[in-house]
């Protein structure tokens, strides 16, 4: 199986354009919603800002955990840990995200319960292939 | 198709922005993704909707 995402032009500072991958994927928990993530080698877990979370039907409850994660720069963030399915092309997937605490994130897929199930590659400088 | 073009989003007017895009066309904006998909939907009832968020900054450096 391949699974194909041709990477998005999109407004940079350092050049007038810049082309990213980006995958277009179904997140299905009480409510589902189709996004356009950025594909993140380099992310341990894929990241959805707060409101997201609300719109695919997330709540905060007592038990929750918040903790704390960071990338690049030594940023942290607020995030809790959910469970949701995401559909790549009619792939289902059972998938660990990072639930951020606040919007000033960008959708992130990272690798957790992702990258162990297909072989994601960065073709050429213009796609985004799963292969399964 | 070897990429997705701009499109014609208006990046500065959606910077930091959720845009609901119909047919790859912008149907809805703001700040609240789930206010987004509902303006989006009661416009748009039979179509699929996608949901996309416009970087706050133009250069991305994504590790979390």
């Amino acid at each position: 199986m391949r699974i194909e995402f041709p990477f998005v032009e999109e407004r940079a500072n350092i050049v007038p354009t810049i082309l990213r991958p980006m995958a277009r994927v179904k997140l299905v928990a009480k409510n589902e919603a189709t996004v356009d993530m950025y594909v993140d080698s380099g992310a341990d877990i894929t990241l959805i800002p707060y409101s997201v979370g609300i719109a695919v039907g997330f709540s905060l409850k007592p038990e929750d955990e918040i903790r704390r994660i960071g990338g690049v720069g030594g940023g942290k963030i607020s995030i809790v840990m959910r469970r949701i399915k995401m559909r790549i092309d009619g792939e289902e997937l059972n998938v660990r995200v990072a639930w951020c605490m606040s919007e000033d994130v960008p959708l992130i897929l990272g690798r957790l319960d992702i990258f162990n199930k297909f072989n994601v590659l960065f073709e050429g400088g213009k796609k985004t292939v799963f292969l399964k | 198709m070897d990429v997705r073009r701009g499109l014609g989003i208006n990046f500065t007017k959606y910077k930091g922005k959720y845009i609901a895009l119909v047919n790859e066309k912008v149907v809805a904006s703001g700040e609240n993704a789930k206010v987004v998909l509902v303006r989006a939907k009661a416009k748009h009832p039979k179509k699929e909707i996608v949901l996309r968020k416009i970087p706050e900054e133009e250069t991305l450096i994504l590790v979390v």
